[in-house]
This record gives structure tokens, C-alpha cells and sequence, in this order.
């Protein structure tokens, strides 16, 4: 068996959890009572979070672009195939939507973001307000939508493992 | 003849000299502002960017003074796009489902000088209620651009739960005073 390369491992696995935690810490600070002790540091995390997903997947996007990024053969039926790769081709749609309408909206007010009282994220430009709650609607139902494909993602490795007993996810450990 | 045609002059003009004023948007003469309790440790203040209205007077019979504003609730602005972004969703103003917020008078009881207190309908979140405002007349005359303009500055306080406002900020931040500046140029 040819596992894939290190790097594309632990860039799979810090993706998986950044993402994980992006989406749990997202859908639960919407919900936090005002005086909840995490009103302000859970959002910070979030966005502090969200810019190492962003610096993760700009590497992986250079990576994948200059060939670095290996493909391994899979052991699969072409439909699974072609299902497998519209799914992860749609994992780099989503995550750089979100991180995009993720980092406007934080900067929406043109003024750059100071996360931990040191990291300044610069702001590109202001928005309106409507632009903003449009922006918000695509980075929420992005999200869950996002989900649905880690879903398949994931329903496709646990098939792989248990039912057809290949090495697909034994590849990416 | 002559006695004729003065009394037809008469019947023809109308009895008040009621006159019509269209808030100065252009020039950005006119405010819808509120300030809020933070916890109980301060104020915070914001304003509606886009609204639009008129009111007349007459000043033979001010108690017919009347006003009618509508308010873009979209246009909430408190300097902070996240918070904005926040008392935009329907945990306070609800603006996709009530774009509108609206003020229509209904009588005008005059005090001295031109002030008073108006009352009228306040909607605001779909919910209406009847609510009184402090009516300060500031000034009224010839601008220097050939127009009339006539100025006024309202107050009032709106309990948020009244407007069935979702979440409550704590007992603290449950009374929002509203100013409402204008200035009306004579049509």
C-alpha cells in the first residue's frame, strides 16, 4: 500500500479538525446568551481559527495547482470515482467561500480586525448592510451545506474500510 | 362688484395659512437617533441612516400640526458592522420580514412657543403602539437659498418588549430613548 506523503496528511487532518471546530464553535456563538463569559472569546476564536484554515488551504491550493499535492490511483468504481472527486472538488468551493465571505463580514466596518490584541487582519473595504446579510446568509447555508459533503466524505472512507475493505482510508492515516 | 369679488377672494383662500414640509434628505438635515443602556454602565448610541417623512403647520392652528415619517430599518447604525449586522437579524429588528418602521401622528397638543407633545402610531417590528413625543420647536424662517425651513426636536421612550423585540440585553437595556431631529423645507 502507498500511503499518501506526510505533508498531505497532516494538511488532511489539521483541514478536518480546523473544519470540525469551524463549524461547531460557528453554530453554537450565534446561540450564546449576552452574558455568557464566551459571548466575545468563542466569535475571536472563531475568526482566529478560520485564518489558519485560510493560511492551511492556501498552501493545499499551491500545492494541488503545482502538482505537489499527489494523486494516488483509488481503488474504486468509476462512478465512485467521479463522486468522490465532485465532492472534494466542492470541499475547495465551499471552504474558500467561507473563508472569503467569513473574512468581509468581519471587516465589513473598514476598520482591520485586531484578534488577540496583536494579529491585525487588514480590512480590503466597508460594506452596506444588506451586503453584509447577504454575505451572512451564504456564509451560514454554505456551512451546512459544506457539512452534507464531509458527510459523504466521510460515509465514503468508513464504506471503504468496513464494507469493501480497501486501503482508501488506510492511505490518508 | 368690487365687494364681491374681495369676499370670492376670501372663500378662495383657505382660512389657515396650513403649510406642507418635506424633511431636508438631501441636505441631510434630519435625524432618527437612540441611545440604549450597556449593561447598565453606559450609553450607546445609534442612529437609521435612510428614512423619509413630512409634517405640516400652521400656525393659526397648531393643533392640527401633523407628521408622518417612515424609517429604513436596514439603514440601523451603530458604528459597528457586527453589531449592526446583529440588530439587523430577527433577534431585534427583524428586517427582512419588516423593513419599515413608521411614525404617523394622530393629534397635537400645543403648549407654548411652537412646542407641544405629538402623539401618534409607532410601528416598529411589525408590532404598533401609541406613543407620545416631546415636541421642542427650534426655529423656523427664510434660508439663505431662497426656501422656508422649519425645525423641530422630538423625544420619547419605547419600552423593546412592547415592539415584542426577541432578545432582551437585561432589564438595563430594556428602555431605548429615541430623538427624532428634523428639519422641514416648505413645499
Amino acid at each position: 500500500m502507498q500511503k499518501y506523503t506526510l505533508t498531505t496528511r497532516i494538511i488532511h487532518w489539521l483541514s478536518a479538525l480546523l473544519i470540525f471546530f469551524m463549524f461547531i464553535s460557528g453554530w453554537y456563538m450565534v446561540e450564546l446568551d449576552y452574558y455568557s463569559p464566551w459571548y466575545n472569546r468563542l466569535p475571536e476564536l472563531h475568526y482566529a481559527f478560520g485564518m489558519a484554515l485560510m493560511f492551511v488551504w492556501f498552501i493545499k491550493i499551491i500545492r494541488l495547482l503545482t502538482g505537489t499535492q499527489k494523486k494516488l490511483p483509488p481503488p474504486v468504481k468509476p462512478f465512485e470515482r467521479i463522486l468522490s472527486q465532485l465532492t472534494q472538488f466542492l470541499f475547495y468551493v465551499f471552504v474558500v467561500t467561507l473563508v472569503i465571505t467569513g473574512y468581509l463580514m468581519m471587516t465589513a466596518d473598514g476598520q482591520s480586525k485586531i484578534l488577540f490584541k496583536s494579529i491585525n487582519l487588514p480590512a480590503f473595504t466597508q460594506f452596506s448592510g444588506p451586503v453584509v446579510d447577504t454575505m451572512g446568509w451564504v456564509h451560514e447555508y454554505g456551512a451546512y451545506i459544506l457539512m452534507v459533503f464531509v458527510a459523504l466524505h466521510v460515509i465514503g472512507a468508513v464504506k471503504h474500510h468496513f464494507i469493501d475493505k480497501d486501503d482508501t482510508l488506510k492511505r490518508i492515516l | 362688484m368690487k365687494k364681491l369679488f374681495i369676499l370670492l377672494l376670501f372663500a378662495l383662500t383657505p382660512l389657515a395659512q396650513s403649510a406642507d414640509y418635506d424633511l431636508d434628505i438631501k441636505g441631510s438635515h434630519a435625524f432618527v437617533q437612540f441611545k440604549i443602556q450597556h449593561l447598565g454602565f453606559s450609553w450607546l448610541y445609534g442612529r437609521f441612516d435612510t428614512f423619509d417623512g413630512s409634517f405640516s403647520y400652521d400656525e393659526n392652528a397648531p393643533e392640527k400640526a401633523s407628521i408622518e415619517m417612515t424609517v429604513q430599518t436596514n439603514s440601523v447604525n451603530s458604528n459597528h458592522a457586527e453589531r449592526d449586522k446583529h440588530l439587523r437579524s430577527d433577534d431585534f429588528l427583524n428586517v427582512a420580514a419588516h423593513p419599515t418602521a413608521k411614525f404617523v401622528s394622530t393629534s397635537f397638543t400645543p403648549t407654548s412657543d411652537g412646542h407641544g407633545t405629538m402623539t401618534g402610531n409607532l410601528t416598529i417590528n411589525g408590532v404598533t403602539n401609541e406613543v407620545n413625543l416631546d415636541v421642542e420647536f427650534v426655529g423656523a424662517g427664510d434660508d439663505p437659498w431662497g426656501g422656508h425651513r422649519r425645525g423641530y426636536e422630538a423625544t420619547t421612550e419605547i419600552n423593546l418588549s412592547d415592539y415584542k423585540i426577541k432578545r432582551s440585553l437585561g432589564p438595563d437595556a430594556e428602555k431605548l430613548y429615541l430623538t427624532v431631529s428634523v428639519e422641514g423645507v416648505k413645499k
